[in-house]
């Protein structure tokens, strides 16, 4: 006899009424792996979509920001470049001492950012034509030496 | 499975050449009891069985950061009873939203599920379950069906054993009177 005292309770109950289609379990292990490997494919593909629009942001701040370096670059190039060729001048002055007028060499020289610090420069060549060999002297001789 | 022979299997798993063998294997062990534990909580075989795909996915993701401060079994039933629980919220949700479906009771999803073979009895024992308190349900469906013991259930759940012992009396009383009053 059952002592137990409700009827569920009782060892001749069925506790499991439940079933599963034939081969659920046998068929259980490939469909898991099989869905598992989808899962990790369209994580990759997840990550690339969350990828490529950073990619894209990236990209487009790079572009501005050479963009807007290639803007500065032109627009202050010119003066710098002057710059350069001012204390270019200021040094040739410096070193030929206060010789120098107005419409001589070294403003001709400024005027046409030609770099004096280059001995016998081509440009120079070219514009005073003279022979590379003269220069200096030419240059000696227009200073006053 | 001993606590070193699953450290093994989970550091197999860990290595991506012999991930896949260890998951096999992990399936095979595990796969049919953590089936009827889910298939006990939410029903309908279609259910079970779409809460146990979300369990392994689950599994899958996060064993290679398991820190075995638990068993293997207790933290993977762990996932399958919170796949279940969010699983059955889920539907308490929909079903708010189509008010007197009169298959979405417990009885019309056990009379409508095709691999249930229960008499009346199971049928009454089912209705008086799902009418539990949440917690005295899994107590009660974690000893009287898995036929855990308390300290594996409070291992689980975080409870202490005299706690869950409560829980179990209370949830075998309301039963029997849930009998009673049909009857």
């Amino acid at each position: 006899m059952d002592n137990n005292k409700y009827i569920w309770e009782n060892d001749r109950f069925n506790k499991n009424p439940f079933k599963v289609p034939d081969g659920y379990f046998e068929g259980f292990p490939d469909r898991m792996l099989e869905l598992l490997n989808q899962e990790v494919i369209s994580a990759e593909a997840e990550k690339r979509r969350f990828i490529r629009p950073w990619m894209a942001w990236v990209s487009g701040v790079a572009a501005v920001l050479m963009l807007g370096w290639f803007g500065v670059r032109t627009y202050y190039w010119k003066p710098l470049q002057e710059v350069r060729y001012q204390e270019n001048v200021a040094m040739f002055v410096d070193f030929y001492g206060e010789e120098l007028h107005e419409g001589d060499l070294a403003g001709y020289i400024v005027d046409n950012k030609i770099d004096i610090l280059k001995p016998a420069a081509t440009e120079v060549n070219e514009l005073i034509q003279i022979e590379p060999d003269q220069a200096e002297e030419y240059i000696l001789e227009s200073i006053g030496f | 499975m001993d606590r070193s022979n699953e450290a093994e299997l989970i550091n197999q798993f860990r290595d991506p050449a012999q991930r896949d063998r260890a998951f096999r294997m992990i399936l095979a062990k595990y796969q049919e009891k953590l089936y009827w534990h889910i298939r006990r909580m939410v029903v309908v075989h279609e259910d079970a069985d779409d809460v146990l795909q979300n369990t392994f996915i689950k599994i899958w993701k996060g064993l290679s950061g398991f820190r075995e401060t638990s068993g293997l079994f207790t933290w993977m039933y762990r996932i399958a009873t919170n796949e279940a629980i969010t699983f059955l919220k889920a539907r308490q949700r929909d079903r708010a939203m189509i008010a007197d479906d009169p298959d979405d009771t417990i009885k019309g999803r056990l009379k409508s599920d095709p691999y249930f073979d229960g008499d009346e009895v199971y049928e009454k024992l089912h209705i008086a379950i799902d009418s539990l308190p949440p917690k005295q349900k899994k107590v009660f469906q974690m000893k009287y069906f898995d036929e855990m013991t308390y300290e594996d259930m409070a291992n689980i759940l975080g409870t202490s054993v005299g706690a869950l012992k409560a829980s179990y009396f209370h949830a075998v009383h309301k039963i029997q009177a849930s009998f009673e009053s049909t009857d």
